[in-house]
């Protein structure tokens, strides 16, 4: 125990400090803004619950305030950010089991349709929801946000020579599900 | 199972170019292609997905959440300020507990006997306890009635 943790002011002024947000009120709203749809898309979509997303997405956005993170441009703390709502996404799974993709509430999931999206939702969604969260959340983060094999593995905490044969099944078995939709 | 030209195709489905706006031969090749035509047909899909979810995604006001950080940092910051005071706390505790186990181990026939006897009160007094001890057991007190009485008084002047 050192001098400075014997007076609490101290050590109070330096915890707060040290867990100063990176970016001031405006600069987070501005990537608020710029991030928290593709984010509660992300969640959504890989853990097949509307409400569940909005309470993840809030929390991954408080712990990255708490965090502090010193991120190297807006790409980075993207990719924090995702890594947050990961982890949350697998502590959730950790618990009992999420409602299944076909239970997304409507309104939520059908605003606004195209043909083509209609089409394709009414394919992909009975497909997503037959495969496992994990590759569900992996083919989202390689298709959808298109990132790359390194950055999945940052994001999701898997090693990076895993990340290429869990995406080459979950393709193959999204393919065979899609193909199984579309017969 | 990979392909060569598979990076043209991610680098058209990523640019928004497919099918359209992509060379007539690339598209041929995804024809007869069966990792091209899965990697398209995946991306397809699931960036339909991802542009329906985004447009339904209706995200709170982010100086709700500002707060809610806010909040919790003070929070965080007080509870590692109280750490040293905690185990200061800890300290006192288990120094004023060892000094009375200590005592009632050295005089505990002497203890036992008042008990029993039916004379009346112990003969218990300070300057017996001085006189036994020296010191050690009034600046142990001391000590402890000091550090706990400093925890007290910032535990109800900092806490709410």
């Amino acid at each position: 125990m050192n001098w400075e943790d014997a007076i609490p002011s101290i050590a109070i002024a330096q915890a707060a400090r040290v867990t100063e947000p990176a970016m001031d009120s405006d600069q987070f709203a501005a990537f608020y803004e710029r991030s928290a749809k593709p984010l509660w898309a992300y969640l959504a979509r890989a853990s097949g619950n509307a409400a569940l997303a909005d309470d993840l997405m809030q929390e991954s956005y408080v712990r990255f305030l708490c965090a502090g993170f010193p991120g190297d441009g807006e790409v980075a703390s993207r990719r924090y950010l995702f890594r947050i709502a990961s982890n949350l996404l697998r502590d959730h799974w950790r618990r009992p089991r999420a409602l299944p993709l076909d239970e997304l509430p409507e309104d939520r999931s059908a605003a606004r349709d195209t043909s083509a999206q209609t089409e394709s939702r009414l394919m992909l969604s009975p497909a997503l929801a037959k495969m496992r969260p994990r590759d569900r959340q992996l083919l989202w983060l390689a298709h959808a946000e298109n990132y790359s094999h390194r950055e999945i593995a940052e994001i999701t905490g898997i090693a990076s020579p895993s990340i290429r044969l869990l995406l080459f099944r979950a393709r193959r078995e999204m393919a065979r599900l899609l193909g199984k939709e579309r017969a | 199972m990979s392909c060569s030209r598979l990076d043209e195709v991610r680098q058209a489905l990523t640019a928004g170019q497919w099918p359209q706006a992509s060379a007539p031969e690339l598209r041929a090749h995804v024809e007869t292609c069966a990792r091209c035509s899965q990697e398209v047909l995946i991306t397809q899909h699931l960036q339909l997905a991802r542009a329906e979810a985004v447009a339904s995604a209706h995200p709170g006001t982010p100086s709700l959440l500002w707060l809610r950080a806010q909040a919790r940092r003070r929070t965080a910051a007080l509870e590692r300020a109280g750490r040293p005071l905690a185990a200061a706390q800890i300290f006192a505790l288990v120094l004023v507990a060892a000094t009375v186990l200590g005592m009632v181990a050295s005089h505990w026939r002497g203890l036992v006997d008042h008990a029993l006897s039916a004379e009346g009160a112990p003969t218990f007094s300070l300057t017996a306890l001085v006189g036994d001890w020296g010191m050690v057991p009034l600046l142990v007190a001391f000590a402890a009635i000091t550090t706990l009485g400093g925890v007290v008084v910032y535990l109800s002047a900092e806490r709410p």
